[in-house]
């Protein structure tokens, strides 16, 4: 019937995709046969930017398509990412001239980050010490969480020592992610073999090579602007999460609409986009330099390093991502959920935590891009809308809720912005997107690889 | 229960109700009038003058240094004595460089404060916004940083000893001629300051025989400018021309235009060599040449002053705008000090017409009908590499005054 009726509405769609395709391309052509170099400088800066709005749209790609829902708390995860670089790196920038720190903004992060580790520890491990009396566990609990509040609030209290606070942290889990490693590898090689004997040596040497890592970490303040990247994604993600578990699991179960949901989450961008002006100000801040800020030249037109690491880390986000959706039993449940939540529930898959888990990846992997184009060039408070708009964009474009097309509508959109200004003053970039956005909603709106 | 009877009988005593609102209304009259009778009080004691400078926003830096600027002079004023026995004061408003925010900041400044005599405006476009209503009002505005041409004829009350950028445009078309520019590109922030820089510039460039390749402009919130200059790039141009509103743009252009690997000469105004600009670009900004008003590295009427404010605030930007705000500051005391009342601005603006002023920026300088300064001249800059500068030399060297046609 819709098949039908569009038919009707637009007989020649079938033809106009690829016309305007055709054309696009045809310009493309012409405008690289006028200058190479030119083409391909548009080029690097297409890849650069797109890397960023690859890395958002497979963030809201991963989001969308397990709750389909907009939530647009997403830009605010990529503007809180960068500025959370800048909060714990600001002493570094411009001479410590917009130095912050502020004791309710770390409060406000404290209580947060204690009360997702509170809900973490009561979801995952609710109900795998059926010995331990539930008081016991209760008082673990709460200790546990309030201590991990206590310690995220001194980080962000003394962000110019952040590499000695968060030595312990690095420590701690070098050695536990060594340690797990070693025991998945040995249970898989010698199945039923887990004794004290193999497990104390190995949690041994994974201590120490924690410790050393830790001191090494300690020992290396150049180290504090990746550890604030680490921190400032963590908070996002533990941002998304307690939006989740505090307001939209309670909205979702009161009302079924999802403009319900959206309309609250445009609150939450609006509020936390006025939280960082507060704080902030409003004009544009520079992060502290990162690595690969010299130009590459190659072919005649030059890429900064920090781009073509850009372009990797969205490349790798990718891999992981497949790799956590294809090759895991999450990704498993997180497909089952996006294909049918009622039934997934009905089979036994516990829904709100896995949701939360999509809630806190996604909000990473804007923060991350928020963080990186945010070292690129620089960064303000409405950054996240506009980041997310972008993301969205490229995610249509590519196909919503397929994370291939996530990757390449990125890429897309970023190199169409470009090439669409070539004859056109640069004020149009944004109206490109847009018009790009509009096309693609009327002519393809299952976009350039649509969801199987 | 005898509570709640005491209660009965207190609401059922009517007749006392009109007795007791009367004796409230009065009581607030007579607070109202005590209040008056303070504020006169405090305006008898000091001179009470409004200032609007952009704390916030795109023309912070600026906007910041000359409030401080200001609070040195004041402070330095009422140490010696103040004016004529009396005291000197300023209520600050932020104007944040737009017109809409410098209305609002005048008219809490004039209807709630009353002051007739304001100091400001950090940025030509919310001196625009403000003059109309000042004009109106007859308040005298007062600028030591607006240099929009518009500024010129807004009105028979509005002032200002910053440099019209009609003066910039011809002097940065001389600058670009005599270097041998024949071709040129441009990149504007879309702000009244801005555009008016470059159509200047761009104007008396042209007139000299010059040619303009490719222009770009961009809004105060746009941060990656790499698309706009790969256009200006391949444009072949002998120089770029930057005009920004904003120190963290201007800073950032430079950076990133650089960083597309373009070597030949950039031009600008004073805004992308302020410290917080060059801060932002690094080695990317040395080489840069800017076409500006600066002190006078032999006046020591401007050397004191930079030695001071150093030592109240710890850093120097943008001195010889410091250093124009810190003028306005002593001008209007001297303009008080023989109109003796804070409240006649026609006086103040005739004591203005007839000034002429000693300060930092400058020996011998007044004000022509226009309201605009005359005996002051803009000079080239050049951006030092990040291992010579310091605070003493802001990061650049004077190359000398601006040629002349």
């Amino acid at each position: 019937m819709y098949r039908r009726l569009t038919a009707r509405l637009y007989p020649t769609s079938g033809l106009l995709y690829p016309a305007l395709l055709a054309l696009a391309v045809g310009y493309i052509g012409w405008k690289v046969g006028q200058s190479p170099e030119q083409a391909l400088q548009f080029t690097f800066n297409g890849l650069s930017v797109g890397a960023v709005y690859a890395l958002l749209a497979m963030g809201f790609t991963l989001v969308y398509s397990t709750v389909w829902f907009f939530d647009l708390y997403y830009g605010a995860a990529a503007a809180l990412g960068a500025y959370g670089v800048f909060y714990l790196g600001s002493h570094d920038v411009v001479g410590g001239q917009y130095q912050v720190n502020e004791l309710y903004v770390n409060l406000l992060l404290a209580i947060v980050v204690a009360g997702v580790v509170a809900w973490a520890l009561h979801a995952a491990l609710g109900s795998s010490f059926p010995d331990v009396k539930p008081r016991v566990r209760r008082g673990v609990g709460i200790l546990v969480s309030a201590g991990s509040g206590v310690y995220t609030g001194f980080i962000l209290a003394y962000p110019d020592m952040l590499n000695v606070m968060l030595s312990p942290a690095v420590g701690l889990l070098t050695a536990a992610t060594l340690l797990s490693l070693f025991l998945a590898a040995h249970g898989r090689l010698r199945p039923g073999a887990r004794s004290t004997a193999v497990t104390v040596p190995a949690a041994v040497v994974a201590g120490a090579v924690g410790a050393y890592c830790g001191l090494l970490v300690a020992n290396e303040p150049g180290s504090s602007l990746y550890l604030s990247w680490g921190v400032s994604c963590l908070l996002a993600g533990a941002g998304g999460l307690a939006l989740y578990r505090g307001l939209y699991v309670r909205m979702r179960q009161r009302a079924r609409s999802p403009l319900v949901m959206l309309v609250a989450s445009l609150g939450v961008l609006l509020a936390i986009t006025a939280l960082i002006t507060i704080v902030f100000e409003s004009t544009p801040r520079p992060l502290p330099d990162a690595f690969g800020s010299g130009p590459l030249s190659i072919g005649g037109a030059t890429i900064k390093g920090f781009n073509v690491f850009t372009i990797g880390v969205a490349l790798a986000g990718f891999m992981l991502l497949l790799f956590l959706l294809k090759m895991t039993s999450f990704g498993k449940t997180v497909r089952a959920i996006g294909d049918d939540e009622e039934v997934a529930k009905v089979v036994g898959i516990n829904t709100t935590v896995v949701i939360a888990v999509v809630f806190f990846l996604g909000a990473v992997f804007a923060a991350l891009g928020g963080l990186l184009s945010g070292h690129d060039i620089s960064i303000q408070p409405r950054m996240g809308l506009l980041l997310l708009l972008k993301g969205w964009v490229a995610s249509v474009v590519g196909g919503m809720g397929n994370i291939y097309g996530a990757l390449l509508g990125g890429f897309v959109l970023g190199l169409v912005e470009q090439f669409g200004i070539w004859d056109l003053a640069g004020e149009w970039k944004d109206a490109i997107s847009f018009i790009l956005l509009i096309l693609f909603l009327s002519f393809r709106s299952k976009g350039l690889l649509p969801r199987k | 229960m005898r509570q709640r009877g005491t209660l009965e009988t207190a609401e059922r005593g009517g007749s006392s109700r009109p007795t007791r609102t009367l004796l409230v209304v009065l009581a607030a009259l007579l607070a109202v009038l005590m209040l008056a009778a303070v504020s006169c009080g405090e305006s008898d004691d000091a001179y009470t003058i409004g200032v609007m400078e952009s704390l916030t926003g795109p023309g912070e830096t600026y906007g910041n240094v000359a409030l401080q600027a200001k609070q040195l002079a004041v402070a330095e004023i009422n140490e010696a004595g103040g004016i004529n026995g009396r005291m000197l004061e300023l209520i600050v408003e932020d104007s944040k460089c737009s017109a809409q925010d410098a209305i609002t900041a005048y008219n809490k400044l004039t209807d709630v404060d009353g002051v007739k005599i304001i100091l400001g405006t950090s940025c030509s476009g919310a001196m625009l916004g403000a003059a109309p209503r000042a004009e109106e009002d007859g308040v005298v505005l007062f600028s030591g940083l607006a240099t929009n041409p518009d500024i010129a004829n807004a009105g028979d009350y509005i002032f200002r000893t910053a440099m019209s950028d009609l003066q910039l445009g011809i002097d940065t078309g001389n600058v670009l001629w005599a270097d041998g520019i024949r071709n040129l590109a441009t990149m504007t922030e879309t702000t009244d300051y801005a555009e008016g820089v470059r159509r200047t510039t761009v104007d008396q460039f042209q007139k000299r025989g010059g040619t303009v390749v490719a222009e770009e402009r961009y809004g105060s919130d746009v941060t990656d400018f790499r698309s706009q200059l790969t256009k200006l790039i391949n444009a072949n141009p002998d120089a770029i021309h930057i005009a920004a509103q904003s120190e963290s743009s201007g800073g950032t252009i430079v950076k990133q235009v650089r960083e597309l690997g373009y070597e030949g000469p950039l031009y600008s105004e004073i805004v992308p060599v302020g410290a917080t600009a060059l801060e932002v670009a690094g080695d990317a900004a040395t080489g840069l040449k800017a076409i500006t008003a600066e002190l006078d590295p032999a006046s020591a009427k401007a050397q004191e002053l930079l030695t001071n404010f150093r030592a109240e605030y710890d850093y120097i930007t943008l001195p010889w705008y410091l250093g124009s705000a810190y003028d306005d500051v002593y001008i209007t005391a001297e303009c008080l000090k023989q109109t003796e009342d804070d409240q006649d601005a026609d006086a103040f603006r005739d004591c203005l017409y007839e000034i002429t002023w000693s300060g930092a920026i400058g020996d011998g300088y007044s004000f022509d009908a226009n309201g605009e300064v005359v005996g002051l001249s803009n000079v080239v800059v050049e951006v030092l590499p990040v291992s010579e500068r310091t605070d003493e030399n802001q990061g650049y060297k004077v190359l000398g005054p601006a040629p002349i046609e």
